[in-house]
């Protein structure tokens, strides 16, 4: 049944281009974390740690969680509107299913994303005079948590998506959730925040002591789980509303 | 037209819109309130214009997004609704451009007048040294009014205009990014060129310099007021006027 | 025969208004079940919550002789097939993606995508994008979806809604011979009488959420009150006649109003008033249309 959820949901999909917005919005943190460490080389070194801070601390804290909230309201605005919630909830399809099919393509796509801004840190490295030859092998590390950082982001947007009716609220819920995390991360309460685990994770460093990875993969795994089973929940309970 | 405006706050109602300019300052309330929370000397000391140097930089990047969400509320009524095509038998289009733009106004206006407050508040709670000089807070609001209304026209024409409501919001996303990094080019003229996302750089007014790493000791300086980059300012909002007049007019339903 | 579908005491509050008032519907297996009501009556919620896009307040529902429960929900779902308040559609893909879509979540053969656009003649504009559709196409398309796996149950809200005249009458030829080509069940809510007349084998007649008729058609079409009607020169003169004759009759404002009367009778009728001198104007026979009937049902609701 997740097989043909999963293929439903690609259809849907099909001749939509929202995945431009991931393709061409990566590029301008990369472009600005680029220029800024060469235009800091008195502050920073010219290496790729202090790159990928230039690159990640921006995208983390306020890009990734934005576009993480277009692309879930995106997903859930296919069902809001034209009633098809009616065809969606009346098909003989588990309702679990259906919200997971939604998160791992929301998974998938910041998946799909981080891994172009890896792709976009290696050519802004370049850019900048880094040798290759001496590029992070934490840089997995930093795709892996940023990863599963993204997919705790994912499932809150996509439960405020589903409830709030609105394109735009959960976009502005998602720039707010990715400034906040800041603050809280920094108060060294970033595990108990998704946003903050988004970022956190795209900082991973595995020598890092504060950074502890079990619990990082913990938290995220708890707001997944909560976050998914509030959705799932509603699903199940609320009467639809087409209109 | 007052009609217009009117029939417009009647269909914002329960659309909370007051809720995303509440958010933004709140967001906005709770950085400076991060920022500063134990200031050293130097930030007692030159807090005032601190505040002023910082606040364009955080606006450039909250409110692009947020204007976009705000013009989408306010746009998104008449796409969800399929109204368009019936209010087109009773008003004339740009009569609906107008009554909007005017609503976003009547919104955008509080946002920047309780920032001012917002930052006088903080600034008296933190003990800064010294008053604060409130002809700057003043162009300060002034300057933050009219550079959130020129994004907010330009949101709210693509917002009207288009009715996947994902474009608009991707190019308030790309618009925040466009405005920090507008906001570290080194000329004005260089922020200017890329719509009115650079305008919250372009008419900052306070610059940090003698920056020293050792010490971290910094001055700021207080510029001429940025007149003729407003004049620019101006001229962006005009030109987004008739770009949403012409694109609405031919707009067919 | 099995009852398909049947709620016993289904009740929907919202707020302080109970749009659905201690329902008990029963719908036979392999009827084409009318589902009458005005606007705002409660039909679609009805059908709602026996699909299980909205919850009842209290009540039971039970399909396919089985209650209707969260466990069982997709097991029954997969045997059941609805088009309701208005047709589903992903405007930016074509009618036969929309369709790939529903044939994927039923997990059926993908040539049943062509067959059911063929069935409601859509085959043409199947790659077109459902957003440029007009509101009779994304109709088709909707029921084509719902016809989709040729389900034993088939709930259908307004099915003719921005049909045209010839596609009214399609559609209606369509809906009626389902039971017999595909052993589907069909339920149809409609406000258009003389659509639910024309196809139905049985009717349901809800107003103000409460069902207040419901049995196989012709027993509604037996509320007609078929009767003769005779004006004349002088109804008073001619019913006292009449009455004299045997013939029972009711005086109203410009007629007498006689039970329904065979051929025979009615002549001498005729023959008998003529003989009296009373000149006979109208002969008439008259029932009461399906609207009368409803109105009167559904106003006799109101007014309880």
């Amino acid at each position: 049944m997740f097989i043909r959820i999963m293929r439903a949901e690609r259809l849907k999909l099909r001749r939509s281009p929202v995945w431009l917005a991931f393709l061409i919005l990566p590029m301008f943190p990369a472009f600005f974390g680029s220029v800024n460490l060469l235009n800091n080389l008195g502050l920073l070194q010219l290496d790729w740690t202090h790159l990928w801070t230039q690159h990640s601390l921006f995208s983390s804290y306020f890009f990734y969680p934005a576009l993480t909230g277009v692309y879930c309201s995106y997903l859930w605005r296919l069902e809001h509107f034209d009633h098809n919630w009616n065809q969606v909830l009346s098909a003989p399809v588990s309702v679990t299913q259906v919200f997971l099919g939604k998160l791992i393509l929301a998974a998938l796509m910041t998946l799909l994303a981080q891994a172009w801004g890896i792709i976009l840190f290696a050519i802004g490295g370049l850019f900048c005079g880094i040798p290759l030859r001496t590029f992070p092998p934490e840089a997995a590390m930093w795709l892996l948590c940023g990863v599963c950082g993204g997919a705790a982001v994912s499932a809150f947007q996509l439960l405020m998506s589903l409830v709030i009716r609105s394109f735009a609220v959960p976009v502005g819920i998602a720039m707010a959730g990715g400034v906040l995390g800041l603050g809280i991360a920094a108060k060294g309460f970033g595990y108990f925040f998704p946003y903050s685990l988004l970022s956190m994770g795209m900082s991973a460093n595995g020598s890092d002591e504060e950074f502890v990875l079990p619990l990082f993969f913990a938290c995220c795994a708890v707001f997944i789980l909560l976050f998914s089973g509030l959705a799932v929940f509603y699903l199940k309970k609320h009467d639809v509303k087409t209109g | 037209m007052i009609t217009a405006v009117r029939m417009e706050c009647w269909k914002s109602r329960r659309r909370c819109l007051w809720l995303v300019c509440a958010a933004l300052l709140g967001v906005e309330l709770l950085w400076i309130f991060w920022s500063f929370h134990n200031p050293s000397q130097q930030e007692r000391e030159k807090g005032w214009s601190y505040l002023l140097y910082n606040m364009p930089l955080l606006n450039g990047i909250l409110f692009p997004v947020i204007g976009s969400v705000l013009a989408s509320r306010i746009a998104d009524v008449e796409h969800k609704g399929n109204t368009l095509k019936l209010l087109e038998t009773i008003q004339p289009k740009t009569q609906l451009l107008h009554a909007k733009l005017l609503l976003g106004a009547a919104y955008l206006l509080p946002i920047a007048v309780i920032q001012v407050f917002m930052l006088l508040g903080m600034g008296f709670f933190y003990h800064f040294y010294g008053q604060p000089a409130l002809t700057d807070y003043f162009e300060y609001a002034f300057f933050t009014f009219s550079s959130c209304f020129a994004v907010f026209a330009l949101q709210l024409v693509l917002s009207i205009t288009i009715k996947n409501q994902v474009i608009p919001l991707c190019i308030g996303l790309a618009g925040s990014f466009a405005a920090l990094l507008l906001m570290f080019l080194p000329s004005n003229l260089a922020r200017l060129l890329f719509g009115p996302y650079g305008f919250f750089g372009a008419l900052s007014f306070i610059y940090m310099s003698d920056w020293n790493p050792d010490t971290r000791v910094f001055t700021f300086i207080r510029t001429h007021t940025p007149w003729d980059n407003y004049a620019v300012l101006l001229a962006w909002v005009t030109a987004t006027y008739v770009l949403g007049h012409i694109l609405l007019k031919r707009k067919e339903l | 025969m099995l009852t398909l579908i049947e709620t016993t005491d289904l009740c929907k509050q919202y707020g302080k208004t109970m749009r659905v008032n201690s329902l008990n519907l029963r719908i036979p297996e392999g009827a084409v079940y009318g589902f009458l009501g005005p606007n705002g009556a409660g039909k679609s919620t009805t059908l709602k919550m026996i699909l299980g896009l909205t919850h009842p307040t209290r009540g039971e529902i039970s399909i396919f002789g089985k209650p209707a429960a969260e466990s069982n929900r997709i097991q029954l779902l997969k045997n059941v097939g609805s088009l309701i308040e208005a047709p589903s559609y992903y405007g930016h893909l074509t009618g036969e993606e929309n369709l790939r879509i529903v044939q994927t979540l039923r997990n059926r053969p993908a040539r049943e995508v062509g067959e059911v656009l063929a069935l409601v003649r859509l085959g043409g504009a199947k790659d077109k994008k459902v957003a440029h559709y007009s509101l009779g196409m994304k109709q088709r398309l909707g029921l084509a979806a719902a016809m989709l796996g040729y389900p034993k149950l088939l709930i259908l809200d307004e099915p003719t809604n921005g049909l045209d005249p010839a596609g009214i009458q399609e559609m209606r030829e369509l809906i009626r011979s389902l039971p017999e080509r595909y052993g589907m069940t069909v339920v149809v809510s409609s406000h258009l009488l003389s659509e639910i007349d024309q196809m139905a084998t049985d009717v349901g007649i809800i107003s103000n959420g409460n069902l207040v008729f419901q049995d196989a058609l012709p027993c509604l079409h037996e509320r007609s009150e078929h009767h003769i009607a005779i004006r004349t020169g002088n109804n008073p003169l001619a019913a006292e006649f009449l009455r004299q004759n045997g013939i029972s009759c009711d005086l109203n404002e410009t007629y007498l109003s006689l039970p329904p009367l065979d051929d025979a009778l009615v002549a001498q009728c005729n023959a008998l008033l003529c003989q009296k001198n009373i000149p006979v104007l109208r002969i008439e026979e008259r029932q009461k249309s399906l609207e009368e009937i409803f109105l009167d049902l559904t106003e006799g609701a109101v007014s309880l």
